[in-house]
């Protein structure tokens, strides 16, 4: 079974971005703090004043995981999921490359590609800069 | 760091098993055995996650009037505090791993609620053991430094040093826990924590065990002793 992620309107545009290979972010107008997951107001004011914002794509690892057992049929394992501390603030959870794990550590610098994952769909992977 | 820093809790949860007939993990184990469990989600391995069964516990809570008329000494209740709210908790997280890890406070620096201690009126150095909610060997790293056990970055070393395995300076989860004797929530850590306290563990008996705390990662906690 193809497994894809809950979609909301809240969170629709994060998704949409991906096809376009951009990282969108909810934005508060209010306070000018910028967060994830989506959310329908600001976690840290509770302004409902949100705006989407482009990211730039780059950050640093903050944490990961390498996933060993068969979770999800579209996806084998060994696989990473990584934290990415994005430089606009929020931290987003996403795929890296295999091929990087032995670079891997926290603080690396990464910037995001873009692969059709398993399931369909255009998600990020990130990559070390150099 | 490395895998060794789970390890070691591991480690020292299966030595408090093996004390516990009751425990379901209660094999051999060492090191060896530890690097060769399978890996499920790298660095857990399959010995980092609880035991799960079906089980159940009994806590009879009443006053301390009334628990007199029991057969059984009373455990009483000396401090609490309960789970913690806002965007920087959750649940099975130390503070700052709230909604997506943002940490909008510095939550290492920043005091951390001890109302369990001001209400029994103790501090760390009285607590004689400490139990808590091991599903998962990090969490136990995490809750020793939430409530002040060690030093934030430090329960590593704590651990590794034999400070709560069985007659180390903080014993933690006497029974073998969530690890090793069963996954019941919990409930069977309250259980120990009280038969500790009543002096009814056998083999794994505490040197001391007048106070004992209860407390996990995301900060709910209790303060249990065997005088009013």
């Amino acid at each position: 079974m193809t497994v894809k992620p809950m979609m909301s309107p809240d969170s629709l545009p994060l998704w949409e971005g991906y096809e376009q290979h951009d990282i969108k972010l909810p934005h508060c107008t209010a306070c000018s703090h910028n967060h994830l997951p989506p959310s329908p107001v600001c976690p840290l004011c509770f302004s409902d004043a949100l705006e989407w914002i482009t990211a730039g794509g780059r950050g640093k690892v903050s944490s990961w995981v390498v996933v060993q057992r068969k979770y999800f049929e579209d996806f084998d394992p060994p696989y990473m999921v990584a934290q990415i501390e994005l430089e606009e603030g929020p931290r987003l959870t996403a795929a890296m490359d295999m091929a990087d794990i032995d670079r891997i550590k926290i603080g690396l610098e990464v910037q995001a590609d873009y692969r059709t994952a398993p399931n369909g769909m255009i998600l990020p992977i990130f990559r070390p800069v150099r | 760091v490395g895998g060794e820093i789970l390890r070691d809790v591991v480690m020292s949860s299966r030595a408090h098993a093996t004390r516990n007939p009751a425990a379901l993990r209660r094999e051999q184990f060492d090191a060896d055995i530890y690097a060769r469990e399978p890996l499920i989600i790298e660095p857990l391995r399959r010995a980092d996650c609880a035991q799960i069964n079906d089980g159940a516990v009994v806590v009879l809570v009443t006053s301390a009037e009334r628990a007199k008329e029991f057969k059984k000494p009373p455990i009483y209740v000396r401090g609490m505090q309960g789970i913690r709210g806002g965007p920087d908790e959750f649940i099975f997280a130390p503070r700052g791993f709230g909604i997506a890890q943002q940490g909008l406070a510095n939550w290492a620096e920043e005091r951390q609620p001890r109302q369990v201690f001001e209400m029994a009126g103790v501090g760390n150095a009285a607590i004689d053991g400490f139990f808590t909610y091991d599903a998962f060997s990090p969490l136990v790293l995490g809750a020793l430094e939430r409530f002040g056990h060690c030093a934030p970055g430090t329960a590593h070393k704590f651990v590794a040093d034999g400070n709560i395995a069985p007659g180390g300076k903080l014993p933690v989860n006497t029974s073998g826990g969530l690890l090793s004797e069963a996954h019941v929530a919990g409930w069977n850590s309250i259980a120990e924590a009280t038969r500790q306290l009543r002096g009814e563990a056998g083999e794994r008996q505490m040197r001391q065990a007048d106070l004992i705390q209860w407390g996990t990662i995301w900060g709910d906690s209790v303060i249990l002793g065997n005088e009013a």
